[in-house]
């Protein structure tokens, strides 16, 4: 029986690993029924005691035993004994801070006695490299890894939310998405990949690359390894050009077995949103405003009265019918009279998200599974028309030792998202609703006034009838994932595996946009604005991925020689289809549906990419007696992304350590009493990037291909004789010659612990410089009429550090830790076709990030400052009191941009750096008995920022002076006026592209946007054993959290935008604080 | 056993890694779009690569985009203006140091259309269809490159879809202006050849055509011809030139047009014939109007325009056009017993060219706002979208249909060419020739006085007008130029005639735009609130006339329009630096 079922997960490997062979009678539904029959109790449970001591034989309090692969643990009492139960082949953990982690199997022995001895605290453990395995000692390239104790338990739905500031310079970012609840982050590592832009890293889930780190569920996790340096990377070839985070889940161990609950409830709030003026204040400041730019009132004095009325109580409607003769409208914008802060009534003050998890493991000797379920529902903080985030998280990994040969196993995940949200035809919302929402003015009404024909309801101009029912947008996302896998130990030392993967993205999104009517003040029904035609579209994607690994690895020891050679082959194929099809006029808009539709131009598309690449790759590891470490690693990959003459490139990687303190001198000296343990490394690796910048971009996956544009004549606006017809697009200019990005990295390290291992650290200092980067050729005349193709032409360079810390100590019976993370990066063009040296454009030497402008001198406070100030002429017309005075830099007394190059930039000097610098986490943990507490703390060191002119959260009132583009938000009241000649903001002019003139690049508005934000706190208690025992279950533990409890950040004095959204135009959906509640129960 | 399993294993191992390796395993090309090589074969590629300069022209669509009827106002004229001074004509515009209408974006439907040229002759097929595609393309490069002379004047001339290794073509200085202009009349004069004409062989509604050809080239040759003219002896004209060439030229189009005998007037003698003509939806039985757009809101094409004008959308007619309009004895306000002066709306239309009360809105009982309510008053309460500027509420263009004013319903066709044009360009021509005769107003300018029952403009009897224009310039010319401005109030076109007749010195530098007079209003109002709001919101100059700009800068000394610089765009900075040949415009 036990033979025969360990078969099965060996020839589901072996078909989806495409052999083709004859399986006979025994099928894949038989196979999955027989899985579910297998016994998790092969072992009988015994209890252990034993007794713990140092090499001095002195007992040692407080050590961990832990069952390995379980949560079952305990602690040694003040005589240093201990007892737990565990199955008769089980293994015990033990574990101390300080001393060198010990494993016992149990063997069905009763008692244990274990000599722990002080040393290399996690130096032997093992981490997860590219394709393989290593010791840590033994590691050379800049390899940073991550127990899930640090994922565990926080309420978050990316794995990248929990790893921000938990490894030194692994930049995680919001993204526009921002707080919603489907949103993504942005991940990279070690800082700038292109001209101004951070890549991510490669994704590698259990040995498969190219992995979706989205959609993984946290819980699955059990360690990640984030590889920084060339070196280490190299294996993985043009696939990784700026690093690798290697991710692997969670696998059942023999033994009983475990199931495992975790589950929290969140209440979520928003946080950072800035407060809206009052419709009095939004008013007269707008009335200013247009003043000041030579225009009359935006609010006349009968609705400034109105507004005081309805503020005083005394005016109850918030609009009226249009009193215009003829007009059957609302007052509306500047003509009505409510008082709203949109803000905050389109968010909700708060809401309950919820997670759940459940994993089942165990195995036998030969067998082993670990099957995961995770459920999370995330609502949105959207208060009309609910926005709601699902995932759905299946994953099973088994494997069975077939033969004492032969391993097979069979690893598949299964997630589905699925993303529901108002939709109101893209077109009234922009595609930005915060925009939508602090664009509107105070002053239009949420509802309209009963009149003789028409009842009180939602205003058509709230938008929030659209928002409530003017159809959805529902996005969903199936991702399976499918791995077989066959390790081969044929002889000893050789180990050789196969595996292939399928895994797609299925998308599936519709749309559909509803007809909503507003009822007129005569009671007649208009539709709104953007809501007709109705319509319905549906988009479909299939993104399949396949991806082959075949290789070997060689391990041979000779006397203190230890040698490791590694060999293989890959291949990927991407595969990309997408469908779309939408039209106009539904029957009836409780049934959307393309069905359901009669419109006369239905819109119909498709499109398709493959991207196919393979490559080979070997690597060479020596080490003498683990004191001299080298390793060597190349690859030879070839893409489909170039032609044929550019295809294949060679990547070759280096690297090697020294671990001094294995030398005899190092105890001689008596070094060791202080620094335990002392490595130094180096690398330097060569990795070739065929992303162009963009790795998702199927636009570039052809880059060499001129093609028209075809455009259907549904998209098409111009009706001929017969109707709208298709057209096509002229083709842009193409490169026949681009090739490979290099991207080479050198990185020096260290890694030392002290103290007698209470202290650890590890720094590297590395610079990455890639060749060939991709830019245009140089600034060609705008006669040109297309953009120029990009060319190999640039050269860029990162420089940077990072650095972990960890302490870890006890005081009596109260273990705690810190561990510190600090990483900070530069980079510079240094090669850059402008021979002008354009400053609007990337030059040699332009440090990344650069920000020029002018130097502010102050405002101006009267004409006469005006007329003995240099000419600001170039830039406006006319000046005056309230504006601002720029310094006349080199004093040839006008402001100007000279040539607009580095020679001569006239007024214009570098004024900042928009390069987050100093990225840093904290993490501090501590446990006494059974409660235990942590913190998290995340931040910048410092970042300069300038609000763009076109900022309205900013500003106010952006550089356009649009009066449908500002909002004024309570900060604005710190304006310069007359009475107020110092205040923060200038002068505003409304309606006038005046306004800009205050708003150009200078000193006076730089940002400094660090801060530092109390990430996560939490604090848990675990049930005592003995009252678990008694009732039959293993862990049982409840925690309360909060997340994003608190930020410090220079500034908010003049903006109340969340520091981690402001940098980019700052109109994102808002991040949420969260507080929590939690139970992890193991059976 | 286990070796012989082991032994097979890695033998197919080793065979599946090789089998795989299939040569071509890394060769992809595009699935989902076309390249050159798959294209130019047949008239049909031809057509749908020339199909999407149609859908380049303006469509005037979408949120806040009034429609053609606001061009007056928001290009910069004497003719409308908005509530806030236009900054262009205020000589406030800046130099930039790039973009401006000349980034790679605004060279780009020019590449396009000489990338069509480069391409077009490996197509086989039937000659004449070939052919018309070749004449659109023609067509449509005179249009995209008449843009940029109106802008930027001189223009380097591009014959090729450039690239990157054309380093002379692209460091080439520009053209003089009467050189590229001598070339859009070649490819004009070539579109007129090989485009079908209208209602002949090959002739498809919604298609460019000779006729349409010819009615726009003397559009060019009329604005070259008197740029020429007008700007000679300054940095803005072309040495040696007078533009008699050019006139000639436009003479010569306009004429092919009007002796075709395929166009005529609309609506002649019908009541408010002239109106109508402006606000339907549909113009395909017109014999007026020559290039139009269709919408379609069912498609979700449509337009907003009704809705905004309805209520006067922020903008206003002047005094200074409103002051055109002759009075129906055919005499000039200054000079005519008819005229009742400006007291009230209605005295203003009284006894004046029936254009005048087809043109502004007039509350008389007989103006609407739409098919349900009549016009009591100018819009002067609500946001500014919704107000008037002037007290003088443009009527022409708005459509009254109820429906039209509904958002996401509006479709009133969007005129881009009518015959009229040929009519008043053929006139003007001849005018500035001086070869006019009798016979030329007889067919021309008469006919469209006969539309709306204006006496006749007769060459030998022409009142002097103490108000002219243009004092300096013969009688003929003022009245042409009257006419033209009567006729196409509000349709785009002043702004352009301002310019090319240098005329911007006299009509836009220091003045001050007016609008009707305020105390009528008053007495409209009901109470004392909205005495207040008219107050507020139209301040007056001494004479009682709204006076908009009265509290700003331009109250103050009226615009500030710099003729030694804003006829002409400038170069973006970056531009001279990357090409060492172009030179920047006057003034810059």
């Amino acid at each position: 029986m036990e033979k025969r079922l360990s078969r099965i997960p060996v020839l589901l490997a072996m078909i989806l690993s495409g052999f083709l062979i004859q399986l006979g009678s025994v099928s894949a539904v038989y196979a999955k029924s027989e899985l579910h029959s297998v016994s998790v109790k092969d072992f009988a449970e015994i209890t252990v005691s034993g007794k713990v001591i140092d090499t001095s034989g002195n007992p040692l309090i407080g050590v961990t035993i832990q069952v390995k692969g379980t949560s079952t643990g305990t602690v040694t009492n003040a005589t240093g004994h201990y007892q737990i139960k565990a199955d008769e082949n089980a293994t015990l953990t033990f574990s101390y801070v300080g001393f060198q982690s010990k494993e016992v199997e149990v063997n069905g022995r009763t008692s244990i006695d274990v000599t722990l001895s002080s040393g290399a605290m996690g130096l032997n453990e093992l981490v997860v490299v590219g394709y393989g395995t290593q010791k840590k000692v033994n590691a050379t390239g800049a390899v940073a890894t991550i127990g899930n104790d640090i994922l565990e338990d926080r309420p978050v739905t990316r794995l990248s939310q929990a790893l921000q500031g938990t490894v030194a310079n692994l930049n995680i970012g919001a993204t526009g998405a921002g707080g919603a609840p489907n949103a993504t982050q942005s991940i990279n590592i070690r800082g700038y990949t292109g001209l101004g832009s951070t890549q991510g890293p490669l994704i590698v889930i259990d040995g498969i690359q190219g992995a979706d780190i989205n959609s993984i569920n946290p819980n699955d996790i059990e360690t990640i390894s984030v590889i920084k340096d060339a070196a280490a990377a190299a294996i993985y070839g043009s696939s990784a050009p700026y690093g690798v985070i290697l991710i692997t889940t969670k696998k059942g161990k023999a033994g009983e077995m475990h199931v495992s609950y975790n589950t929290t409830f969140t209440v979520n709030t928003p946080i950072g949103m800035p407060n809206m003026m009052n419709s009095l204040d939004h008013a007269l400041l707008y009335n200013e405003a247009s003043h000041n730019a030579g225009s009359g009132d935006v609010f006349s004095s009968g609705t400034i009265k109105r507004i005081k009325a309805y503020l005083s109580g005394t005016l109850k409607t918030e609009t009226q019918p249009n009193p215009a003769p003829g007009v059957d409208s609302w007052r509306g914008w500047g003509a009505s009279n409510g008082n709203n802060d949109w803000l905050d009534i389109y968010y909700k003050d708060f809401q309950v998200i919820q997670q759940h998890n459940l994993s089942f493991s165990g195995g036998s000797k030969k067998s082993k599974f670990y099957v995961g379920l995770g459920y999370n529902n995330k609502p949105g903080m959207l208060k009309y028309g609910d926005d709601v985030y699902k995932r759905y998280n299946v994953r099973a990994n088994i494997s069975t030792q077939v033969v004492d040969w032969l391993k097979a196993g069979l690893r598949t995940y299964y997630s589905k998202e699925t993303y529901n949200r108002p939709w109101s035809g893209g077109r009234l919302t922009g595609n930005n609703w915060m925009h939508q929402l602090a664009r509107k003015w105070p002053s239009i009404a949420l509802y309209t006034p009963a009149t003789a024909n028409a009842p009180k309801q939602y205003s058509a101009l709230s938008n929030v009838p659209v928002m409530e029912n003017g159809g959805r947008h529902i996005e969903s996302w199936d991702h399976p994932t499918l791995t077989g896998e066959i390790t081969l130990t044929p002889v000893k030392g050789l180990t050789a595996k196969v595996n292939y993967t399928y895994s797609t993205k299925i998308s599936n999104t519709s749309n559909h946009l509803k007809t909503i009517y507003e009822t007129l003040p005569s009671g007649l029904q208009q539709p709104f604005q953007y809501t007709f035609p109705n319509s319905f579209s549906r988009n479909a994607g299939f993104r399949h991925h396949q991806v082959f690994n075949a290789f070997a690895t060689y391990q041979l020891s000779l006397d203190n020689h230890n040698f490791k050679i590694l060999g293989g082959y890959v291949r990927e194929l991407y595969d990309n289809t997408y469908y779309s099809a939408g039209n106009n006029n539904l029957y009836t808009d409780n049934v959307p549906s393309l069905s359901t539709t009669y419109g006369k131009s239905p819109s119909v598309s498709d499109s398709r990419y493959q991207l196919a690449t393979q490559g080979y790759f070997g690597r060479f590891n020596y080490n003498y007696n683990n004191k001299y470490l080298l390793e060597i690693t190349g690859r030879y990959d070839g893409t489909s992304r170039f032609l044929s003459d550019a295809r294949y490139r060679f990547y070759p990687g280096v690297s090697a350590g020294w671990n001094i303190d294995k030398e005899a001198f190092w105890g001689n000296l008596g070094i060791d009493q202080v620094f335990s343990s002392f490595k130094l490394r180096g690398s330097y690796g060569s990795l070739g990037d065929q992303s162009f910048g963009n790795a998702s971009n199927e636009g570039n996956w052809y880059p060499f291909y001129p093609t028209l544009g075809t455009v259907a004549p549904t998209s098409s606006n111009w009706y001929f004789d017969g109707g709208r017809e298709a057209y096509t697009t002229t083709p842009g200019l193409v490169n026949p010659a681009i090739t490979w990005v290099t991207v080479n990295t050198l990185d020096f390290g260290v890694d030392l612990s002290a103290l007698n291992y209470r202290l650890a650290l590890s720094f590297d200092w590395y610079q990455r410089s890639a060749k060939d980067y991709l830019g245009p050729t140089q600034n060609y005349p705008a006669v040109l009429g297309t953009n120029p193709p990009q060319d190999n032409s640039a050269s860029i360079e990162t420089k940077g550090f990072d650095m972990t810390i960890t302490w870890k100590d006890k005081i009596g019976n109260v273990n705690y830790s810190i561990r510190g993370t600090l990483g900070n990066y530069r980079g510079y063009v240094t090669e850059y076709p402008n021979a002008q040296k354009l400053i609007s454009n990337w030059y040699e030497g332009r440090e990344m990030g650069t920000i020029f402008g002018y130097k502010t001198v102050g405002y101006f406070q009267s004409y006469a400052d005006v007329a003995s100030a240099p000419d600001q002429s170039k830039i406006y017309s006319s000046w005056g009191p309230g504006d601002i005075e720029y310094a006349d830099l080199n004093g040839d007394g006008r402001i100007d941009w000279g040539q607009n190059t580095l020679d001569d930039m006239g007024d214009l000097s570098v004024i900042g750096n928009s390069t987050p610098q100093f990225s840093f986490g904290l993490y501090g943990s501590v446990d006494w008995k059974n409660f235990d507490a942590s913190i998290f703390f995340q931040g910048v060191g410092h970042r300069d920022f300038f609000p763009g002119g076109g900022l309205n959260y900013f500003w106010g009132i952006p550089s356009s002076g649009s009066q449908w583009q500002s909002s004024l938000f309570n900060v604005h009241h710190d304006r310069w006026t007359p009475s107020n000649p110092n205040g923060y903001f200038p002068k505003y002019y409304l309606n006038s592209g005046e306004n800009g003139k205050n708003m150009q690049t200078q000193t006076k508005y730089m940002q400094n946007a660090a801060y530092v934000r109390l990430k996560n706190i939490q604090i848990g208690y675990t049930l005592p054993d003995h009252i678990l025992s008694s009732i039959g279950v293993e862990k049982f533990r409840v925690f309360i959290m909060a997340e994003n409890l608190a930020v410090l950040s220079p500034l908010g004095e003049h903006t109340n935008i969340d520091p981690e959204i402001f940098f980019s135009d700052m109109k994102i959906y808002p991040l949420q604080r969260g507080f929590s509640a939690g139970l992890n129960v193991t059976f | 056993m286990n070796n012989k399993i082991k032994l097979i294993i890695s033998i197919l191992c080793v065979v599946f890694v090789f089998s795989s390796c299939k040569k071509n395993f890394i060769d992809r090309a595009p699935m989902s779009n076309i390249s050159d090589a798959d294209y130019w074969k047949t008239p049909n590629d031809l057509r749908l690569y020339v199909n999407q300069f149609y859908n380049g022209l303006p469509s005037y669509r979408g949120y806040g985009t009034w429609g053609p009827y606001s061009l007056d106002a928001s290009q910069g004229s004497d003719n409308m203006i908005h509530f806030e001074y236009n900054q262009f004509l205020n000589g406030e515009s800046t130099l930039p140091a790039s973009g401006g209408g000349w980034s790679y974006g605004d060279w780009e439907q020019i590449r396009s259309i000489n990338y069509f040229l480069d391409h077009y002759k490996t197509i086989e097929g039937d000659q004449s269809e070939i052919r018309k595609y070749v004449g659109e393309a023609y067509f449509f490069k005179a249009w995209y490159y008449f843009e940029k002379l109106k802008s930027f004047g001189d223009l380097p001339w591009y014959s090729h879809a450039l690239v990157l290794s054309d380093s002379t073509a692209l460091q080439k200085p520009r053209l003089s202006r009467d050189l590229v202009v001598d070339s859009l009349m070649s490819i004009l004069d070539l579109a007129i050849d090989y485009l079908p004409e209208k209602g002949g062989s090959g002739y498809e509604n919604f298609r460019v055509y000779s006729e349409l050809a010819a009615l726009f080239e003397s559009r060019i040759a009329l604005y070259e011809g008197t740029w020429e003219k007008y700007h000679a002896g300054t940095p803005f004209g072309v040495q040696g030139k007078d533009g008699s060439k050019f006139l000639k030229k436009a003479v010569q189009a306009a004429n092919i047009v009007i002796s075709s005998g395929k166009f005529a007037l609309d609506n002649v003698g019908e009541p408010e014939g002239y109106r109508k003509l402006f606000n339907r939806l549909d113009y395909s039985d017109s014999k007026e109007v020559m290039f139009w757009r269709k919408y379609d809101p069912a498609d979700g094409v449509y337009t907003l325009w009704a809705n905004y004008q309805r209520l006067g959308g922020g903008l206003g007619v002047t005094k200074s056009l409103v002051d055109a309009y002759l009075c129906k004895d055919g005499k000039p306000i200054a000079m005519s017993s008819d005229y009742k002066g400006d007291d009230s709306l209605k005295s203003v239309v009284a006894n004046r060219d029936p254009r005048l009360i087809q043109t502004i809105q007039v509350n008389d009982g007989s103006h609407f706002i739409n098919d349900t309510s009549e016009f009591v008053h100018p819009a002067w309460d609500g946001a500014l979208e919704d107000k008037n500027a002037t007290g003088y509420q443009l009527y022409k263009g708005l459509s009254l249909s109820l429906e039209q004013q509904t958002r996401g319903k509006g479709s009133q066709g969007l005129i881009y060419f009518r015959y009229a044009e040929a009519l008043l360009n053929y006139a003007e021509a001849k005018a500035e020739l001086g070869t006019i005769t009798q016979a030329d107003l007889d067919e021309t300018i008469n006919k469209l006085r006969d539309r709306v029952g204006m006496p006749h403009l007769v060459l030998g009897s022409i009142v002097h007008d103490t108000n002219w224009n243009f004092p300096n310039l013969t009688p003929i010319i003022n009245e042409v130029r009257r006419e033209r401005r009567v006729e196409f109030a509000a349709e785009g076109y002043r702004h352009d005639d301002i310019w090319r007749w240098a005329a911007a010195g006299k009509l836009i530098e220091g003045w001050k735009p007016k609008g009707a007079k305020r105390q009528q209003f008053l007495k409209i109002a009901k109470d004392a609130p909205e005495k207040n709001l008219i107050k507020d919101l139209y301040p007056v100059d001494g004479n009682g006339y709204i006076f908009p700009y009265k509290n700003n800068v331009v109250g103050q000394s009226g615009y500030n329009f710099n003729v030694n610089r804003d006829y002409l765009s400038p170069i973006p900075t970056n531009q001279l630096l990357l090409n060492k040949h172009l030179e920047q415009n006057p003034g810059w």
